[in-house]
């Protein structure tokens, strides 16, 4: 894990990264550095070595981005959560947009080591950051990667979420006891991040970059969102963790209106499934009663928001059905409990329909028989009680100073009441070992019972597969899951899309994928343009205008009307000193153009000629003449022309002669042609030969093509070469022939 | 082969009348807005009432009388049944708009236009959505999309947008463009081009708002003076609208300067206003969400505001200076009514009117200049009845309930007959007696709530103790061979019921709302009616600020001339405002306005052509974007072909492009372009309306940019002497465009 923060110092020194590529040195310069970097470097090379043996190429995507831009290559690519629960961040990238799916960190880890793979990814690329829910392992990497990484994109994330982000990350920061070097954020930078943080509501749908999205309910926790993002017609839905079961205070995870082209889904609960609500609450409050009822201590390690919450309403509940319970106290130990409770009564909207009932009349979150408890100065452990106390691993903080004290007790007992992660001593105690270690490193035994009753909100198997079965994405790509459960999932899943159109992927942290989306671009033509549709064959001309991802063909006339941009006309008119006579500069330009008019101006009555109607030359007094006409790359020609010829007329000096009366042969010009386009090409491809009939042959590089000059045509063995003669010989072509004056 | 699109208005056009238009795309007809004005009047409808059976859907745009009062009238009355869609504050809001103004009507008259079941009725199957949520119609309506915007008007205000085909119509009406204390302004200046505009002209003449600063300042000050001289003011406002902004203001200026005087906020609503207003802080300002995502600072959680739901309240409070804010802003009914009248007579007291009263309001006729001295105002009062008259109604009563069973078996025997969602007869006899007469009496059609509808219509409070909204009809239940008759009805409709039990209980019967209008909708009471005509001399004065949080003439129509619709349709708004607007708008905006008259369908098809094609990988490869700013641009020469699937495609042209006119893509600023040329060390300076440009060079600009649709592209002119000077601000000026 230590690999990551290798890979930062490396990065802040050479972006080059010759690690990444699995190169076959490592690097020695850094060796000399610093002690420090000794001991990181080891890291390095163990990942070096790693990757080395697994034979997986360690695929750098700074490098895929940036050759596949504007690509039709769809890359999604976990940075963590992939094969594992924990710091879920997905990248995901296509036709040059780039986005990031959460921002979380592992919380089995701590200091870099609890991130992301962020060096896998150039931050200062990412247009778009999504955050799904609040959860740390969702969330809490967000004010790293703002505040100490390039990234420069937006963030969003719902109104629930970004209160409760601030209020969790907070206490995090505080809780969190490590060294002030591993520190990965302050204070200051939760507050920082806190104004980039933009807002989403449900459902609504916003537009960035041409990146379309919006979000749906998730049912996992207050404010927790799907995310479903549209890249030029390309959906993908990512779930976050997510719920597909109403529960007291939160609506069930919805389904979206359109199938995505690929789901990423959570796979927490794998192939299991969940015994049905009523019952898992029954056992909750049995146990409970129980063992209060024989003077035991419950104690709930639960994470301090979201689940917590629905525990509480279900105790409350409870608590007022029991009267001959309203001695035992429950307690909700959290630093956070008072704060959140703003909260919760604030959104109520984003919950289900009872609890906005209830809240017509009261407030439910108030609750009448539990008792917020700061520290554990102030509770007095006198005989039976409930404690809830968080964080919901045991791994520190108030929740594992209560399991020290009442572990040994067989009369107490513990209720894991959600997922708990790999590597926390919750989840070492589910396992009911004899002996565990406290926090003060001795050893003791463990006689208090030990509960495991899922309250967790993740979807299980019967939650997942309904939930494919409806949408039907044709590919699903699998994360937030430990290795097994995801493998299993994954079999049975297999089995349920027996057809073999749905693919199901389980790529690990930092391995993408890459699929293909063949996107047809459709245009629509509007205005003036579209007055006639056409038929096969006929040509259609005009401006092709892209917004995002749309296209949309128009007449220049109509450019106004469709869009913002204007189209504009410049009219140039230039004076210049002439006292020759008018005939003398009409005689000169007929014999350069072939439509020269004159006549008279209509106001002022001076003569005028007018050249291809693109030019007017007029007589303004006995000493200027005048041009005008408007801007236009063939007129300022034909203008700058017709300038040369007036200013070399008054001066006398006619530098204009006539070649020769006669009219060019046809042979004559066609031979003219000839050299010119011989001259070229050699110029272009060097190695040009006459050939019989009118062809040439081009040799380039051992690579021979035939060019049929009247046809156009061109043989040659090598489609590469043949394209670039074609192309070479459509421009060389068109630029010997004279200029259109008539086209309009 | 555009869209077709028509639009009827049904009222509320070359007048202030409340706005209900009817806006039909390819055939699926939109109700937008079902208003209705404070004094109830059925004529206004009568025109709703003819097309109500063929709307398809309706959307509702602010939570207030004038944009959706006639709701629940039009549902139980006039057979309006389609689907509702609103944002969640728009529904919350309205449904306390209307609770409120029911309890306000009901206090001082017979009030029997619908009840507060009917309000609940309507309100129910409204569907919310969030604001830029895209809901797709489905059946009759497939292909069209609907998205509410922000209007900035009023919390959850919107500007409607419905897209067909890629062809957006907009329904913006009463938006703001300002930021205030609890909104962010209106979203519609992102609109660019929709096919069709429909907006109002209600404050087209109005110009020059002072800065919000200043207005607000100038409020404060107006009510410190009188506070100061021991003087009480009076604010009407509106139930559950702009009375935020208002509260927000007091709030935060009270607490700045840790002021005493008392501040009430009576309405019958007030606690329920405030709850709900808590809890939308997703739908208010930037400002306001931040507050409390930093410091868990609800902007309405008020320490000195008192919420008062009850007239009675305010009288226990000793007598001494303060501001009520008090609904019905019209002064029509209502505690503001009631109130006025009180305090008219002292020349210390001020009233304060932050908004236009409707039309033939006593609202209206004091804000008219000068005021005048004395109002004749009805005071009613509802009192227990005594007596004779109570034994008298009592027999009444009596009588009814037999009726009432009666019937009940009658309808129970048809039903039993007839299949259940056969209409009643309209022509029974008794229903006619008992419930107002909508403009046509064979409206009656509810089904089968028609029974219960009757009861509470006859306005009779049932003798139990349960109220309006629990119609009670036990002690006459039939009995037969079989034991007690029973109504299939009550057991069918169960499932509904449970959702509709909850509403109640969250939008009204909740004991907070209650504890001051459960006197009356519980009230068991018999009661009637007592009305004294009273003259009022109106001595207090008399202020009147704009605090309606629309945006003003000027502003309309610079945001019309940047939205720039292909066509634009004028509604709501004097005869004056509306004829006004259209001018400026036919010569700056567009050369299609329409300003439709009272059910005259107008037809705003846009005469747009388009089809599409594929472009096809060929093609794009050879093409070469310019970017524009969000644009990118270029030129096309392509081949008609068709694809596999039989859809045009465009592919590359096999014979060399035919020439065209070069097009020079951009939009230039004189100022800007002085500016560019200074820095390149050119002298430039304006005169006479050109820009001069070194010695000799003049660059001048004809045609105007600023009218959009008007077709008219900018010319630029430049002239000058044949010098080095002209090429180089030619070369300058070349660079500021695109030539394709």
């Amino acid at each position: 894990m230590m690999a990551t923060r290798f890979l930062r110092i490396c990065k802040s020194d050479d972006r080059g990264k010759p690690w990444a590529d699995g190169a076959a040195e490592p690097p020695r310069r850094w060796i000399n550095n610093s002690v420090k970097e000794v001991c990181v470097l080891e890291v390095g090379f163990l990942k070096w070595i790693a990757m080395a043996s697994t034979g997986q190429p360690a695929s750098s995507l700074k490098r895929t981005s940036s050759t596949s831009s504007e690509g039709d290559e769809l890359i999604i690519t976990p940075l963590g959560a992939g094969n594992e629960v924990g710091r879920s961040c997905v990248y995901m990238s296509y036709k040059g947009k780039t986005l990031l799916f959460d921002c979380g960190i592992h919380p089995a880890f701590s200091g870099m080591a609890a991130l992301p793979y962020f060096d896998e990814i150039d931050p200062s690329a990412i247009d778009l950051l999504l955050v799904t829910h609040f959860h740390l392992d969702h969330a809490a990497s967000l004010p790293y990667f703002l505040e100490k990484t390039t990234f420069r994109g937006r963030v969003f994330m719902t109104h629930a979420t970004k209160a409760i982000y601030k209020l969790l990350l907070s206490d995090y920061v505080k809780v969190s006891k490590v060294s002030v070097e591993d520190m990965l954020y302050d204070e200051q930078d939760i507050l920082r991040s806190m104004d980039k943080i933009e807002v989403i509501d449900f459902h609504q749908t916003l537009e960035v970059n041409g990146v379309r999205f919006w979000c749906y309910t998730a049912g996992h926790v207050l404010g927790a969102a799907m995310f479903m993002v549209d890249i030029a017609g390309v959906r993908v839905l990512y779930t976050g963790d997510y719920s597909r079961e109403e529960d007291r205070h939160l609506r069930a995870a919805e389904l979206p209106q359109f199938s995505p082209d690929i789901c990423i889904i959570e796979s927490t609960y794998g192939v299991q499934t969940h015994q049905p609500r009523h019952i898992r609450e029954k056992l909750f409050t049995d146990v409970i009663h129980n063992t209060v009822s024989q003077g035991g201590r419950v104690l709930i390690p639960a994470f301090a928001l979201g689940r917590a919450q629905e525990l509480l309403l279900i105790l409350d509940e409870y608590w007022s059905s029991h009267p001959e319970l309203h001695n035992v106290p429950i307690y909700y130990a959290s630093p956070l409990a008072k704060r959140c409770m703003a909260v919760y009564q604030t959104y109520i909207n984003s919950m289900n329909e009872r609890i906005r009932n209830q809240f017509a009349s009261s407030n439910p979150f108030d609750f009448k028989h539990i008792s917020p408890l700061k520290s554990l100065d102030e509770f007095r452990d006198v005989g039976p009680a409930v404690v809830m106390a968080s964080p919901g691993g045991l791994q520190s903080g108030l929740s594992r100073q209560l399991f020290d004290k009442w572990c040994s007790d067989k009369k107490n007992a513990c209720v894991i009441p959600g997922y708990v992660v790999e590597g926390t001593l919750a989840k070492t105690i589910i396992n009911e070992p004899k002996e565990v270690t406290l926090a003060s490193g001795l050893t003791a035994p463990l006689n208090m019972q030990v509960h495991y009753i899922s309250f967790s909100a993740h979807a299980d198997y019967n939650q997942t597969s309904t939930f494919l079965k409806e949408l039907m994405p044709p590919n699903i790509i699998l994360v937030h899951g430990e290795a097994n459960e995801m493998g299993r999932l994954k079999q049975k899943l297999l089995s349920v899309f027996a057809d073999g159109n749905t693919k199901i992927i389980t790529p690990k942290n930092c391995q993408s994928v890459e699929m293909h989306f063949n996107s047809q671009k459709m245009a629509k033509t509007i205005g003036k343009l579209a007055e006639k549709t056409p038929s096969v064959g006929e040509t259609v001309s005009g401006l092709l205008v892209k917004k995002g991802f749309t296209y949309q063909i128009m007449a220049p006339e109509d450019l106004h009307i469709f869009s913002q941009l204007s189209t504009g006309n410049v009219i140039q008119r230039i004076t210049i000193p002439y006292s020759g006579a008018f005939a003398v500069i009409k005689h000169r330009l007929k014999q350069i153009y072939e439509s020269v008019e004159s006549s008279t101006d209509e106001e002022s009555g001076v003569p005028i000629l007018k050249v291809h109607d693109r030019v007017t030359v007029k007589q303004e007094s006995e000493n200027h003449v005048s041009l005008h006409w408007a801007a236009d790359p063939i007129s300022d020609m034909v203008s700058d022309s017709v300038v040369a010829l007036i200013i070399n007329a008054s001066r006398e000096l006619p530098k204009v002669v006539v070649e020769s009366e006669r009219e060019p042969t046809e042979e004559e010009e066609r031979k003219k042609t000839d050299k010119i386009i011989h001259a070229l090409l050699v110029s272009l491809f060097g190695d040009v030969k006459y050939e019989d009939e009118g062809k040439l042959v081009i040799n380039v590089d051992g690579s021979v093509a035939h060019l049929d000059k009247r046809s156009g045509d061109v043989e040659s063995e090598n489609e590469g070469l043949k394209e670039r003669v074609k192309t070479a010989f459509r421009r060389i072509t068109s630029a010997v022939k004279p200029i259109p004056l008539q086209g309009s | 082969m555009g869209t077709s699109v028509q639009v009827k208005p049904l009222c509320g056009v070359y007048n202030e009348n409340p706005l209900s238009y009817l806006v039909s795309i390819d055939g699926f007809n939109f109700l937008i807005d079902c208003g209705w004005n404070d004094h109830f009047d059925t004529s206004l409808l009568e025109r709703l009432y003819r097309v109500a059976s063929t709307v398809d859907a309706v959307l509702l745009s602010h939570p207030d009388t004038l944009h959706l009062g006639a709701l629940p009238y039009a549902m139980k009355q006039l057979g309006l049944s389609a689907p509702v869609f609103a944002t969640e504050p728009v529904y919350r809001l309205g449904l306390l708009t209307m609770y409120d103004h029911y309890l306000s009507r009901k206090q001082v008259s017979e009030f029997d236009l619908f009840t507060l079941d009917d309000i609940d009725l309507a309100f129910q199957n409204i569907t919310r959505l969030t604001y830029s949520q895209n809901y797709y119609m489905s059946g009759k309506g497939e292909g069209i999309v609907i998205a509410p915007h922000a209007a900035g008007h009023l919390l959850g205000g919107t500007v409607w947008k419905v897209t067909k085909d890629g062809e957006d119509v907009i329904y913006a009406v009463d938006f703001n463009h300002r930021k205030e204390r609890h909104l962010n302004g209106t979203v519609l200046e992102s609109f660019v081009r929709p096919a069709v505009l429909i907006t109002d002209a209600y404050n087209a003449l109005l110009s020059n708002q002072p800065p919000r600063r200043q207005r607000d300042q100038q409020f404060l000050d107006a009510i410190m003076k009188t506070l100061r001289a021991d003087g009480k003011i009076l604010v009407p406002v509106d139930t559950a609208g702009r009375v935020l902004e208002l509260l927000l203001i007091l709030e935060q200026y009270w607490e700045q300067h840790q002021l005493t005087y008392p501040i009430f906020f009576l309405t019958y609503v007030s606690s329920s206003t405030i709850d709900y207003a808590k809890s939308f802080l997703e739908w208010m300002s930037d400002s306001i969400a931040k507050s409390f995502e930093h410091t868990r600072d609800n902007a309405f959680f008020m320490k000195h505001v008192t919420l008062l739901i009850n007239k009675s309240e305010l009288e226990n409070i000793p007598d001494g200076p303060k501001i009520v804010l008090a609904s019905m802003a019209s002064l029509e009914v209502g505690f503001s009514h009631d109130i006025f009248v009180e305090w008219a007579a002292d020349s210390k007291n001020l009233v304060l009117f932050t908004e236009r009263g409707q039309f033939a309001t006593l609202a209206r006729m004091l804000q008219s200049d000068p005021p005048p001295k004395a109002v004749k105002v009805t005071m009613s009062k509802r009192i227990p009845l005594v007596g004779e008259e109570l034994a008298a109604y009592e027999e009444e009563q009596n009588r009814k309930r037999k009726e009432e069973a009666l019937k009940a078996t009658l309808i129970k025997e048809e039903e039993a007959k007839a299949s259940l969602g056969v209409e009643l007869v309209p022509a029974d006899p008794m229903i006619i007696d008992a419930s107002i007469k909508p403009p046509s009496s064979n409206a009656a059609g509810l089904q089968h709530g028609a029974f219960r509808d009757v009861f509470i219509d006859g306005f009779v409070s049932p003798p139990s103790s349960a109220g309006p909204m629990f119609p009670f009809y036990d002690s006459s239940s039939e009995w037969d061979d079989f034991g007690e008759v029973i109504n299939p009805d009550d057991y069918m409709i169960k499932d509904e019921d449970m959702d509709q039990a909850s509403m109640r209980i969250d939008g009204d019967l909740n004991g907070k709302l209650d504890e001051g209008s459960a006197g009356l909708i519980l009230d068991t009471t018999p009661s009637k009616v007592v009305s004294s005509e009273q003259t009022v001399y109106v001595k207090c004065s008399l202020v009147y600020m704009d605090f309606e949080g629309r945006s003003d003439g000027g502003s309309i129509k610079k945001i019309l001339g940047h939205v720039a619709p292909l066509k634009l349709v004028l509604v709501h708004g004097s005869a004056e405002a509306t004829e006004h607007l259209r001018q400026h708008c036919l010569k700056n905006v567009c050369p299609y306005v329409y300003a439709p008259q009272l059910e005259e369908s107008i037809d705003v098809t846009s005469d747009l052509c388009a089809y599409k094609v594929q472009l096809s990988e060929k093609l794009m490869s050879n093409i070469l974007f310019k970017k524009l700013g969000d644009y990118e641009i270029a030129w096309v020469d392509a081949e008609v072909g068709k694809t596999e699937s039989g859809t045009l495609s465009l592919l590359p042209l096999s014979t060399p492009p035919p020439p065209h006119k070069t097009v020079l893509v951009g939009d230039i600023k004189m100022a800007d372009f002085k500016q560019f040329l200074a820095s390149k060390g050119i002298q430039v300076e304006f005169a006479g309306g050109a820009l001069r440009c070194g010695e000799y060079v003049t660059l001048r600009k004809v045609g105007d940019s600023s009218q959009k649709g008007g077709g008219n592209i900018q010319h630029i002119i430049l002239e000058g002497p044949l010098s080095d000077e002209y090429y180089k601000i030619r070369d300058h000026l070349y660079s500021q465009f695109y030539s394709l």
